[in-house]
């Protein structure tokens, strides 16, 4: 991608002047603006390093302008320099984003960055997440044709986004789906529903040398195509419902599945059920060399065509997000069940509000292989059975209202975490949380969460280890949040390794809200680890200093 | 605008439904070639007595009954220029001429084929000396004038070659410069088989057990050579060593040794290594 030098005044004044061109030649104009600061100092203790530039930059304008069935969008980003745990190949800034689409009810195409989905993502999903530092949008033509109420055909060609260029590999797709609800008549009021879909999806990259390990005179021959086929359906009979997608792909030596040429396969199935005050839902996955990528010798998290869901939950709370998973795209296999009861008011374990409980598990092992070579061959045969041990947790979680003003909530978890998803050797870590979130309206204008948490491990930090888990031990936390009316908020925080783990991560933040607008600044110490969304992961290192953040839109 | 965006989408997903390629992979279940330009040149030894051999490519096939008689030329040619005639049979890709007869292995190769669709081979018996100036058919009658004026060009590379082991085996090249040569320069690396008794047509005779020569049965460089690392220049040495593992069992194998301009692809040596 040609970059484009554009300047920040240059881009305030671009800003300042669309915002005020809301209404512009009979369009409509909208965006959002983020900026992220940070001030980094050096910390020994907990492993932070001071930067050179001492305040680094993540900030981005998305503008929107629509007007009637027209539409079209720009994003200026702006790294300088990419706040710590950001691949430093972000450095810049530029247009990073820009698309021309027209949209009717039968008819949509866009020109540019588009971001698509196929099903479930198995075989194709695009998108961004600007706190994971990832975007894989294609630049191309993405055509949409809906013939009749209920059929969707979606036909799409791109290069993905690679940091500030494009991959040279060229993706090709075709999508369709077939609602019946819609499409026939008797079907529209009917309990049962139905969609079904299927898509395919071919990369092409040009030949390179690769060579094999053990013999560099011989090099692989690589498919300059990759295809990946997947079919879906989508049921449901009143309460119930049953998502189904598998997932296949040819050929695809690359460098996370060391250049073998064994073809891929995914499986997913959701089972759940649902009705007033009640839902309960099992999920299934099983993944087979499936990662997707663009790209055959790009490691890290661009350039993948597909996504592979998670089977695990996404925790917010801290402590239960301190060991996230990472899916395993080369092969894993698990189940997750959930269940979410609302106990009615006035029962004995409902209350005087009622009680809400919420219960998760989930499980996610490797599958068992045989090894029939490395780089250059079909790489392993699998047999059944349940591999080792990823993953797996239980959480219970109850909340209830104590009285008009207060309601709490109670949590506890246990975690089995494998350091192999992190590409770490040792022990299983078991891990025992306990959170308690209190909030208490104090009155109209204020009100106060309390939150503690407690993480009990069987880890233990080691500083003689070339990279210590820093999260080791057994860790309390505790957070005081002050809301003040509307506009105002004040948290206050603290991590502490108490035993067998090292560090001490005090935090404290103010912000300002008004209308679309807030500011937040804060000051405190951030732990080595990682941060997942959806199984998607990227490293975040310590750091020590202050933060600052702006979000606005209009 | 509609009509032109829906066939839009036709051509995209007919592209991508198209885009799957399926590799085979080899004996060993490798899916990988020899990488002959990863073999590493180094300054060579000078050559005492250059020699510029005669390389004859021919094409043919069982079911060819012209295909007989052009192999007793060449056979004629062989005993009467020896080792200088450096020749290699490449078993047609034709699905009718060059397909295998009864109770016959399969002799085409991919890298046969490669060649073949290069030169535009319409009919076969065909041949090419030094893969360069006229093809030579039918009985190929003519063919000796045209050998003897190869052979009597003054070398521009001489070469020679050695292999050394029975199932792993190296092939060592040794060349030398003998007039300055400033385009780029291949080396192929070529394996055949001689003695091999299956069927062909003779005329309008089948016989069952004609004895084929110079079979090509697999190209072990690249398909049109390895890069060779050099300058050109008058007196420059190289030498380079591949490897090579033959197919089980194989008997009366040769490896003949190619170097060629890289953009006409024309041979300016040949050797047969052993």
């Amino acid at each position: 991608m040609k970059r484009l030098k554009i300047t920040i005044p240059l881009l305030l004044c671009l800003l300042s002047a669309t915002v005020h061109a809301q209404g512009i030649l009979g369009g409509h104009v909208t965006g959002n603006v983020q900026a992220d600061a940070q001030l980094c100092r050096a910390d020994s203790v907990i492993g932070a390093e001071a930067v050179e530039e001492i305040m680094r930059m993540n900030a981005r304008a998305d503008i929107l302008y629509t007007n009637g069935d027209f539409s079209a969008g720009l994003r200026f980003e702006m790294y300088q320099n990419p706040l710590l745990g950001f691949d430093p190949r972000y450095k810049g800034q530029g247009l990073a984003n820009y698309f021309v689409a027209y949209n009717t009810k039968r008819l949509s195409v866009t020109a540019g960055n588009f971001y698509e989905q196929f099903g479930s993502g198995m075989i194709l999903r695009t998108y961004e997440d600007r706190y994971l530092g990832l975007d894989n949008s294609l630049l191309g033509l993405n055509l949409t044709f809906r013939p009749w109420d209920g059929v969707t055909l979606k036909a799409l060609a791109g290069k993905q986004r690679y940091f500030w260029d494009y991959g040279e590999g060229l993706v090709r797709g075709i999508d369709g789906e077939v609602n019946f609800n819609s499409i026939i008549k008797s079907m529209q009021d009917s309990k049962f529903r139905a969609t079904v879909g299927a898509g395919f999806v071919s990369k092409y990259q040009p030949d390179e040398t690769i060579t094999l390990l053990d013999d560099p005179e011989y090099k692989l021959v690589l498919p300059k195509n990759v295809g990946a086929a997947s079919v879906r359906a989508d049921l449901g009979y009143g309460g119930w419902s049953l998502q189904a997608e598998y997932a296949r792909k040819g050929q695809d030596p690359w460098t996370y599945n060391d250049y073998i040429y064994r073809e891929g396969e995914a499986i997913m199935l959701n089972l759940g059920y649902s009705q007033r005050g009640f839902s309960a839902g099992i999920q299934a996955k099983r993944i087979d060399n499936m990662g997707f990528k663009s790209m055959r010798g790009v490691s890290g998290e661009m350039l993948f065509i597909n996504y592979l869901p998670a089977i695990t939950k996404n925790h917010t709370y801290a402590f239960l997000a301190m060991y996230p998973y990472a899916t395993q795209v080369n092969g894993e296999q698990g189940l997750q069940g959930d269940v979410m009861w609302k106990i009615k008011k006035g029962t004995l374990l409902g209350g005087k509000y009622g009680t809400d409980l919420h219960i998760n598990s989930s499980v996610v092992t490797g599958l068992v292989t045989d090894s029939i070579g490395g780089r250059g061959t079909e790489g392993y045969t699998v047999k059944g059975g349940v591999g080792d041990l990823y993953y797996g947790d239980v959480s219970i979680e109850v909340s209830r209202k104590l009285s008009k003003s207060v309601k709490a909530a109670l949590t506890y978890a246990y975690q089995v975490f494998n350091p192999k998803v992190e590409n770490e050797i040792g022990p299983l870590h078991h891990n025992n949380i306990v959170i308690a979130d209190v909030s208490w309206k104090v009155n109209k204008k204020h009100s106060l969460r309390f939150e503690t948490e407690w993480l009990g491990s069987d880890s233990h930090y080691d500083a003689s280890e070339p990279a210590p888990d820093m999260r080791a031990g057994d860790w309390l936390m505790g957070l005081v949040e002050w809301n003040i009316g509307t506009h105002w908020f004040v948290t206050a925080s603290d991590q502490y390794a108490y035993r067998d783990g090292v560090g001490n991560y005090p935090s404290v933040n103010v912000g300002y809200t008004h209308g679309a607008t807030r500011l937040q600044l804060g000051y405190g110490k951030q732990r080595k680890g990682i941060i997942c969304i959806g199984g998607v992961c990227r490293p975040v290192p310590a750091s020590n200093g202050l933060t600052f953040s702006l979000t606005t839109s209009f | 605008m509609k009509k032109i965006l829906i066939a839009l989408m036709g051509v995209m997903g007919l592209m991508s439904l198209m885009g799957c390629d399926k590799i085979e992979p080899d004996a060993n279940g490798r899916y990988a070639v020899f990488a002959g330009s990863a073999a590493t040149w180094t300054d060579g030894t000078p050559i005492a007595n250059p020699v510029q051999h005669a390389y004859v490519e021919k094409y043919t096939g069982p079911i060819c009954n012209n295909c007989p008689d052009a192999d007793r030329t060449l056979e004629a040619a062989h005993t009467q220029f020896g080792d200088t005639l450096v020749l290699v049979s490449v078993n047609s890709k034709d699905n009718t001429l060059g397909a295998p007869g009864p109770d016959s292995p399969d002799m085409r190769t991919e890298d046969g084929a490669i060649w073949e669709d290069f030169w535009n081979i319409q009919s076969i018996p065909a041949a090419y000396i030094n893969r360069s100036g006229s093809v030579y058919t039918s009985s190929m009658a003519d063919i000796s004038a045209g050998i003897r004026a190869a052979i009597n060009e003054s070398p521009v590379v001489a070469l020679e070659g050695s292999v050394s082991g029975s199932s792993e085996i190296s092939v060592d090249v040794n060349l030398q410069f003998i007039q300055a040569y400033t385009n780029p320069v291949t080396l192929t690396l070529v394996l055949t088989q001689d003695s091999l008794r299956y069927f062909q047509i003779d005329g309008t005779q089948p016989v069952y057990d004609y004895v084929h020569n110079h079979m090509l049965r697999d190209v072990i460089t690249d398909v049109w050579g390895a890069d060779i690392d050099c300058t050109g220049a008058v007196g420059e040495c190289r030498k380079a060593t591949f490897r090579f593992t033959l197919p089980d069992g194989m008997e009366y194998w040769h490896v003949v040794a190619l170097v060629s301009d890289k953009e006409s692809r024309r041979v300016l040596n040949s050797v047969q290594c052993n």
